[in-house]
């Protein structure tokens, strides 16, 4: 009996298959590392430091992405909510990289505090940052900002009528 | 109105109920009934309402604009901390409502004024 020949189409839909199945395992792939980015967002563990009655000192470090940024401001939220917090510090010093999208970020958790009748202060802006953030052209207009958290913190304390004086 | 009305230290506290935007005249009719109890300012108390959109939202603020017109300064105050975080993905940014966590709170602002 003679051999069965090889059908020219059977070499191309094995291709397309291998192709589908590339491109799964790609889509399958991107999905794991959002997943990854979810996990370390919930076991990232944000530092809520109640620095008076009602002053709330945030000191924000590392990466800040979209996932890790609502879950702080979740937080943030709940928080001003459960003890009635009137200024939040969100200090910045430790956010290895400033973009459009940080800056972004930034300014959603301080607006979301306004709704709460909050008032917000970024403290930590180098003058780099300043910089890149007006290159940038974020709309920062409705957030205060200061360059170290020594100011932010005499703002904050004077928002809530206490006046820090030196003894000496 | 379907809101509810108090009076604290010639303050208007308006419990409000979203469902009065649907009505037109909600703000003309809030005006005329803040100066007849002969008080000059108000505080929309929006804790009794868990989701809040944006769309009320800019009609409350249409509504703080009214009463702004004629001459009655307005808060808004007890926004969830689910709708804040939501209402914040939105291009709106609500610069002329003023904010305060609660009705005490508010009652303050509009004392230390």
């Amino acid at each position: 009996m003679p051999p069965a020949k090889k059908k020219p189409s059977s070499n191309a839909s094995k291709e397309r298959k291998i192709t589908e199945q590339t491109g799964t395992i790609d889509s399958q792939r991107e999905e794991i590392a959002d997943l990854k980015d979810q996990i370390s967002a919930a076991k990232f563990d944000l530092p809520l430091l109640k620095i008076a009655d009602t002053v709330l000192m945030v000191p924000l470090v590392g990466t800040l992405d979209s996932v890790k940024s609502q879950k702080v401001m979740e937080d943030i939220l709940i928080n001003i909510k459960l003890e009635e917090i009137r200024v939040l510090v969100i200090d910045i010093a430790g956010i290895k990289v400033v973009d459009s999208s940080v800056a972004a970020h930034l300014v959603k958790i301080a607006k979301a505090t306004r709704l709460m009748g909050c008032k917000s202060i970024v403290s930590g802006i180098s003058p780099n940052i300043a910089q890149s953030i007006v290159n940038l052209g974020v709309d920062t207009s409705g957030i205060e900002t200061t360059n170290t958290l020594k100011d932010a913190m005499t703002l904050a304390y004077s928002a809530i009528g206490i006046e820090l004086v030196s003894k000496g | 109105m379907l809101s509810q009305v108090f009076i604290v230290k010639q303050t208007v506290i308006v419990q409000l109920n979203v469902e009065d935007f649907s009505f037109p005249r909600f703000g003309h009719d809030l005006a005329v009934e803040i100066q007849r109890k002969r008080c000059k300012q108000v505080i929309f108390d929006m804790s009794s309402s868990k989701t809040l959109s944006s769309l009320e939202l800019s009609q409350l603020e249409q509504v703080i604009e009214n009463l702004r017109l004629n001459g009655i300064k307005a808060r808004v105050c007890g926004i969830h901390p689910i709708s804040a975080a939501l209402l914040v993905h939105f291009k709106y940014d609500f610069n002329n409502i003023e904010f305060s966590l609660h009705v005490d709170a508010a009652l303050d602002a509009f004392a230390s004024r």
